[in-house]
């Protein structure tokens, strides 16, 4: 088991990373990977894979903003100041 | 058919009524402090959606008619940003709170050195970009009635395309009852940071209205009118789906332009930052916003092809939405759909006219009132009232632009495409947000040179041309360029052709944008007052502090009347009072310093902007300067970084000495502890032998009654001795740990040493005679006087002294004794020739049941407490016993003791 900060920091780094799949996800040239005449359960494939994809991101993002709930306390210490009200 | 004009003006009257009532009694509640749910991240997620406007509601199905998944980027780019909010989002709501930003133009102009400036020309572009979208609400809550109403006229309503002339009159007093309400709950006071909860629990229902009204047609789309997805998407052409082109150039930019959008438009900042209640509100946001835009968009592709299949060719796709469960003969599933779009388009206009109308307020007309002299400071009347009233005027005039826009441009097609149009002209502001943000020397300058130049280029290049030669561009100019200049065609600038118009425009714009900001940042360095905010903006989470940066001051009198002048008198007291009470009651002091007149300034910003607090302030306030040495200390990276290391530095030597002095001690006691356990063996030993000898003798006595008398006397009186012995001993022993203890009072008096240490060597006299040892008189002090108490000094001295006879194994044997005052010490030396302490006793040899001369061999022995009791002594003299570093054979002792001033002159005598 890793200790807390190393698993804060993780989720903190995969919470400013997550965007940058879903560009790379959504974006062409990937996309166009999924232009087909395909179809899932009467799904064509590229809606399918897009509807797929977002919800997937979203899953990831609840995940993610719970992980980073547990540990709301920064670990360094400059941070932690909270603003004057 | 039943839906008549009446039944929906009815219905929708009744919708009205309940949204007011709704805001009312959100209002009312959250006044109250009851219904925790009001302030729940739900309700934050739901009232962001009011992204979601009635060009979403009708416009992407309507685009996905026309050409697939392109609606889709709309939706993907917010949850692009949203997922991504650890990044962006939070800081801007953190620093939302901490500054109390009141709009977009508010966070800019507070970032670029509170700069009016700044926060006049964002709310320019905002204004310019947002009225044309409010009167494409305006437009489709009117076409989407007249739609509804017109249902009993047969099949030409299922076109969906509206008579000729719109139905300006139904669009203008909805507009008329939306600035109702706006003004009703959009300024109940004019601190805009204090929450609107009204607003937001009434936005938040229309948002959920949204969602149904379109989940629900889509589901009878899908399973009422269709038999499944399967059979839906089997109707589709294939263009619609199995295009290559739509994922080109235009989706990456559209994609790119919503993700600008969710952040910059008014309407999402006073949502997303001004009217966040709790910073981890976002944190819920963050995925269910997306799941929100996930679900409105899920029926969307189904519904616009079943519009294509069902309905008479020619029908309007921007009205499949109402006009399929028409078709349908489903009319409460209409008048739902009716109401969905009609709280799409309501909650925009509400949300962008309170946060266009602060805007307006407080960075156009505040500062042109104050330059024009309309509200002085020193005269009397309210500042509050005033703001109040044009805050209204604001809204209604608000109002009345959108309105006009769509009464001048009603006829023509130019409304639909306005949705991209503003999302790129607010997207101007994405440079200058993000590099406020994340860059430390960009600058007010570089911000309004990017801001104009972006601005300029996109009216030039997307808004003026979308008007199809209506408006300051003619026909001929749009196609043909300015006097003909084929090189700056709108659509073709600098011969940069076949691009997608919105592409062509974005790039432009928005590229000459982050270039001019970047280049004119780096030209000169960023005024005090920017590099002071960049840092509080660029370093929100480090936490820096302001205060000590600037200097100013003013009087507390003058600042409590501004304050109760803008804020009204109860609500300034109260806030002046709050400050001060936070700052130990400085409201007494008639002078105020930096911290507290900040604390104030921030105050006023939540209400007015920072650029009019700080003009404001600054009027009362005398003798500002920001220190820039500060300022450089906490502002620059490496400064910061090189203090920091250097603190740790000094932190990680002070825990290595702390350390090694930490292993000093340990060591001191682990050695300590065996001396101990050594002493004890010793003192059983020392106590042993005696008490043996003892016995033995007084058993002799006991068992040989036949002694002789003589025998007799003597085994009494080695039995005496020995007794006597095991008595000091012990006497000794307690001595010592009562001294340590502190627990013997003597009586301290003045007295001569010089007498004690005359007495001492001649007590000791005998001793030395007897083991044939000199004692040598060095110099010696006069006249001195110390605080001691004479038996207990002449103890130290006999001890030292008989010390240096005892273990004195020299040949030629002596004792040096010599005395000298130094700069008020009385020092007295007792030196020998003898064996000397080896060095590695010398730093214990003061300790208890210590033998410093163990190795010597020496005929006598002592218990090792000599040392440690004088030591305690002087010690409780105030004065030290030293041993002198090795000089040659021997050993030197030192006492020293502090000397009474007296004026008796001393002389050194031989």
């Amino acid at each position: 088991m890793k200790n807390d900060y190393s698993r804060s920091a993780r989720a903190r780094d995969a919470a400013a990373l997550l965007p940058v799949l879903g560009v790379f996800l959504f974006m062409p040239p990937v996309i166009t990977l999924f232009v087909a005449k395909l179809h899932i359960a009467g799904v064509p494939l590229i809606v399918a894979y897009l509807f797929g994809v977002w919800l997937a991101l979203i899953a990831c993002a609840a995940l993610l903003a719970r992980r980073l709930r547990e540990r709301p306390a920064r670990t360094r210490p400059a941070e932690s100041a909270e603003p004057p009200a | 058919m039943s839906l008549s004009a009446n039944l929906v003006l009815a219905i929708a009257l009744l919708y009205i009524a309940l949204l007011f009532a709704v805001a009312f009694y959100g209002d009312r509640y959250a006044r109250a402090g009851r219904a925790a749910w009001l302030h729940s991240p739900l309700i934050y997620t739901l009232s962001i959606s009011v992204y979601c406007t009635s060009w979403t509601f009708y416009g992407a199905v309507g685009s996905a008619a026309r050409s697939g998944l392109e609606f889709a980027p709309i939706y993907v780019g917010p949850t692009l940003v949203f997922i991504g909010w650890w990044v962006l989002l939070r800081k801007m709501v953190r620093i939302g709170r901490t500054q109390r930003i009141t709009s977009i133009a508010d966070m800019l102009s507070s970032r670029y050195g509170k700069s009016a400036a700044v926060a006049a020309l964002v709310t320019l572009i905002a204004v310019v970009g947002t009225t044309p979208y409010i009167a494409l609400q305006l437009k489709a809550v009117a076409t989407s009635y007249q739609v509804l109403s017109n249902a009993g006229a047969g099949t030409d309503a299922l076109t969906g395309h509206p008579a000729a002339t719109p139905d300006f009159r139904t669009a203008f007093w909805i507009a008329v009852i939306m600035a109702v309400f706006t003004i009703l709950f959009g300024t109940r006071n004019i601190d805009a940071q204090e929450r609107h909860h009204g607003v937001v629990t009434a936005i938040a229902l229309e948002a959920v209205v949204k969602l149904v009204a379109l989940i629900a047609v889509g589901l009878l789309v899908m399973f009422g009118i269709a038999g499944g997805p399967g059979e839906i998407f089997a109707r589709a052409s294939p263009e619609i789906l199995h295009s290559h082109e739509v994922f080109g150039a235009r989706w990456v930019a559209v994609t790119f332009l919503a993700a600008a959008a969710i952040v910059c438009l008014p309407r999402e900042f006073q949502v997303t930052v001004v009217e966040n209640v709790h910073e981890h509100h976002l944190r819920t946001a963050s995925w269910a916003f997306p799941l929100y835009l996930f679900l409105i968009s899920l029926f969307v592709l189904p519904i616009a092809i079943g519009g294509l299949s069902y309905l008479p060719p020619g029908a309007n796709p921007d009205m499949f939405v109402l006009t399929l469960p028409m078709w349908a003969g489903q009319d409460s599933i209409a008048l739902l759909s009716f109401l969905g779009g009609f709280s799409s388009a309501t909650s925009m206009v509400i949300v962008a006219c309170i946060a266009l109308s602060t805007m307006l307020s407080n960075h156009i007309i505040v500062p042109l009132a104050l330059r024009a002299g309309w509200i002085s400071l020193e005269a009397g009347g309210e500042i509050r009232r005033f703001l109040l009233v044009s805050r209204r005027a604001c809204i209604c005039a608000v109002m009345l632009l959108g309105f006009l826009y769509f009464r001048l441009s009603g006829d023509s097609g130019a409304l639909a495409a306005i949705g991209l149009i503003s999302f790129a002209g607010v997207a101007q502001f994405l440079p200058s947000l993000l590099g406020g943000l994340f860059w430390r020397h960009a600058t007010g300058a570089g911000a309004i040179a990017g801001l104009v130049a972006g601005t300029v280029l996109w009216a030039y290049t997307l808004f003026l041309p979308s008007f199809d030669g209506g408006f300051v561009l003619s026909a001929a100019t749009i196609a043909e360029g300015p006097f003909g200049i084929a090189l700056l065609r709108p659509y073709a600038l600098f011969g940069l052709e076949g691009l997608d118009p919105l592409v062509h425009s974005l790039f432009w714009s928005l590229s000459v944008n982050t270039i001019l900001f970047v280049l004119v940042s780096l030209a000169r360095d960023p005024r005090p007052l920017e590099r002071l905010q960049a840092t509080l903006f660029v370093d929100v989470f480090r936490a820096p502090t302001a205060s000590g940066l600037v200097q100013r001051s003013a009087a507390t009198d003058d600042l409590s009347m501004l304050l109760q002048r803008i804020l009204g008198p109860d609500e300034g007291l109260r806030v002046f009072r709050q400050a001060a009470g936070a700052r130990d009651g400085e409201a007494d002091l008639p002078i105020a310093n930096d911290d507290f007149i900040t604390q104030l300034e921030r105050r006023l910003a939540g209400s007015i902007g920072a650029a009019s607090a700080r003009a404001m302030i600054s009027q009362v306030v005398t003798g500002e300067t920001i220190s820039l040495e500060e300022l450089m200390k906490i502002a620059d990276e490496t400064q910061r970084i090189r203090a920091y290391s250097r603190q740790l530095e000094e932190k990680s030597r002070e825990l290595e000495a702390a350390a090694e002095q930490l292993r000093a001690a340990n060591e001191r006691l682990r050695r300590l502890d065996s001396e101990k356990d050594e002493f004890l063996s010793q003192v059983s030993h020392e106590v042993r032998t005696p008490m043996t000898s003892i016995r033995s003798f007084a058993e002799i006595l006991l068992e040989h009654r036949d002694l002789d008398k003589a025998e007799a006397q003597r085994f009494l009186r080695i039995i005496h001795d020995e007794s006597v012995r095991l008595t000091r001993l012990l006497d000794n022993t307690l001595d010592l740990s009562l001294l340590e203890r502190g627990e013997r009072p003597w009586l301290i008096e003045r007295i001569d040493p010089e007498a004690v240490l005359d007495s001492a060597t001649r007590a000791c006299q005998g001793l030395a005679a007897h083991a044939r040892v000199r004692i040598v008189s060095g110099p010696r002090a006069t006249g001195v006087r110390v605080d001691a108490n004479a038996d207990r000094l002449s103890q130290v001295f006999i001890n030292l002294i008989s010390n240096a006879i005892k273990y004195n194994t020299s040949d030629t044997p002596y004792v040096r004794i010599s005395s000298a005052v130094h700069d008020d010490t009385y020092e007295v030396l007792i030196e020998d020739n003898g064996p000397g302490i080896r060095p590695e006793e010398r730093d214990m040899i003061f300790s208890k049941f210590r033998r410093g001369w163990a190795h010597t061999q020496a005929p006598v022995r002592g218990a090792g407490l000599g040392l440690a009791i004088s030591w305690q002594i002087v010690q409780h003299f105030g004065g030290s016993l030293t041993l002198l570093p090795n000089t040659g054979t021997g050993a030197c002792f030192r006492v020293a003791l502090l000397c009474v001033r007296t004026q008796v002159a001393f002389e050194q005598r031989r």
